[in-house]
């Protein structure tokens, strides 16, 4: 590749994401990668060994001017791709930034490779069906990587400081028009994003009582609890617990999905768990297909039994 | 009292892909013909929110929605009227057939009236839309409502959190996921709508003309990966998921 790839690394999502990128970077074909942090605070990209680009990012994180700022730094670093997390923001601000240089993208990348000379990208936008996209080589190519799906890179190129970008230029941000931030909650100290052990809600689990009683269970064993759409739906569990393409993203070491029946728009969100574990009355449903461990039972079958198991080993 | 608040809400149509279906996939070409479609479920529920922001705005707003679907699809959108929108157009060109979203955002952005509220369910699209537009795009959306004028907007952060940002009034949402579900159809609209007409648009072709549309090479299946333990006996299962809790546990510790 002609260039660097330029990747950029969200705020909040750690040191691993940025590593994350690097590999899918050198998936493409790019021995140099540059970060591109969008904190304010970049040794989180620091920590991944990358150079880094220092500069001081948009505060509210519109995606139009996420692009301006990766736009010029891609620019003062001579990159000739960019490499972006595959989340909402990510991929806004990916595809802003392709239509900004004519350049082409390529969403919810889950795998790269160069044939011929040319970058091609599997983009898993329509899982289970996958596309193999070849990306015009004569263009500066934007890939929106799914989080998880590139182990991290390893091996350290040396820090280093370059200049910083220029910021968007006054015209630009009143043309784009002000973006403020009012509030900003953090994640709850249960997140589901950061936790160790996270028990899935699914639609076959019914009903308020079976949600607190899935609930309780997670409780008692230090788990967090997310759900899939259905019960977001209901209200019994705030947004917060979504899991999924635009919910949120977790890794935990074990995951263990209740009634959860394994759709794709759920899965991606946890592309990076360990360990999973699924409990469905339907030997059919998709979660089987991923599962490390699958039980074929009613989950009124299994609770009684699992509670008994848990609360008394020896039992 | 100056042209009411345009509401623009593109709609895509989407494969129901499943791995059942009767599907041929040819090493070096691409149908994409070959399954049923469906209106985007994400996109009517930006329908769902420009329905609100309607309301909000006591009437002075249109919401319009634009089709990107061939004359084949064409007829799917109206059940987006049925939903409640005032407009039902639609767009097509072949060369949007892949759902690239440069492609889309270049066709759609002639369509978008100035100072309107575009609402979509696709982070590509929107990004690429308010980049042609020159305005702000907003992902992650849960809620929006009027203030002062201007939209204040709740969105999800990557992290898990939240916050509240004020934008536009132009400006181009993506409706997260966890956001309100799509209306139901109301059965006397559902009924009219079902008269409705709707023939999609050529695009310009100067419109597209120099857009870098990745080229599609093939498609296929994920291989499913193969499961460690998969069993019918609840007492084994859940011995060996008391195990794995325990063993996760530990590990945290």
């Amino acid at each position: 590749m002609s260039g660097p790839a330029l990747v950029v690394v969200e705020p909040g999502t750690g040191p691993g994401r940025g590593a994350e990128l690097t590999a899918a970077a050198r998936a493409g074909g790019h021995e140099q990668v540059v970060a591109l942090s969008l904190s304010a605070d970049p040794p989180a990209a620091a920590a991944a060994d990358l150079d880094l680009v220092a500069a001081e990012p948009p505060t509210a994180l519109d995606a139009t001017a996420v692009a301006a700022f990766v736009d010029a730094a891609a620019s003062a670093v001579g990159a000739s791709s960019a490499f972006l997390p595959a989340t909402e923001t990510g991929t806004a601000a990916g595809a802003a930034l392709a239509a900004r240089r004519d350049g082409a993208f390529c969403e919810d990348v889950i795998a790269l490779a160069v044939r011929d000379g040319a970058l091609v990208a599997t983009s898993g936008r329509e899982e289970p069906l996958l596309a193999d996209l070849a990306l015009p080589a004569d263009r500066f190519a934007v890939i929106a990587v799914r989080p998880g799906a590139f182990p991290p890179a390893t091996g350290a190129t040396a820090e280093r400081q370059l200049a910083p970008p220029a910021a968007p230029t006054a015209a630009e941000a009143e043309d784009a028009g002000e973006v403020r931030l009012l509030e900003s909650r953090p994640a709850a100290a249960d997140a589901v994003a950061v936790a160790g052990v996270l028990f899935g809600i699914g639609r076959g689990v019914e009903g308020r009582d079976g949600i607190e009683r899935v609930a309780a269970l997670a409780a008692a064993n230090g788990a967090a609890v997310c759900a899939t759409r259905p019960h977001i739906a209901t209200g019994w569990l705030g947004r917060d617990r979504l899991v999924g393409r635009s919910g949120a993203t977790a890794a935990p070491r074990l995951y263990v999905a209740f009634g959860v029946s394994g759709a794709s728009q759920h899965l991606v969100g946890l592309e990076r768990c360990e360990a999973l574990a699924a409990v469905n009355n339907d030997p059919e449903a998709a979660i089987f297909a991923r599962a490390d461990l699958g039980i074929v039972a009613d989950l009124d079958d299994v609770l009684p039994v699992l509670e008994r198991l848990l609360a008394d080993p020896a039992s | 009292m100056g042209a009411p608040t345009s509401l623009v809400v593109p709609v895509r149509t989407v494969r129901a892909v499943d791995a059942d279906a009767p599907v041929e996939i040819g090493e070096e070409s691409v149908d994409r013909d070959f399954a049923s479609r469906f209106l985007d479920p994400r996109d009517l529920q930006a329908l769902a929110l420009a329905l609100e922001l309607r309301a909000g705005r006591g009437g002075d707003a249109e919401v319009e929605a634009i089709g990107l679907a061939d004359p084949a699809q064409a007829p799917l959108l109206r059940d987006v009227a049925a939903r409640g929108a005032d407009r039902v157009t639609a767009i097509w060109d072949e060369r949007m057939r892949g759902g690239d979203p440069l492609l889309a955002a270049a066709a759609l952005s002639p369509q978008i009236p100035d100072g309107a509220v575009v609402l979509t369910g696709s982070p590509a699209l929107g990004g690429a839309l308010a980049q042609r537009l020159g305005v702000p795009s907003i992902a992650g959306c849960l809620a929006a409502r009027w203030s002062e004028g201007r939209l204040e907007i709740e969105r999800t952060r990557c992290d898990g959190g939240t916050e509240v940002l004020e934008a536009g009034p132009a400006a181009v949402l993506v409706v997260a996921e966890a956001a309100e579900p799509a209306p139901l159809p109301e059965f006397a609209a559902a009924r009219a709508a079902a008269r409705l007409t709707i023939e999609p648009a050529a695009v310009p072709a100067e419109l597209l003309a120099g857009v870098a549309s990745p080229g599609p090479l093939a498609l296929r299946w994920k291989e499913a990966e193969r499961p460690r333990l998969i069993t019918e006996d609840v007492e084994a299962g859940a011995a060996a998921l008391a195990e794995l809790l325990r063993a996760a546990a530990g590990a945290g510790s």
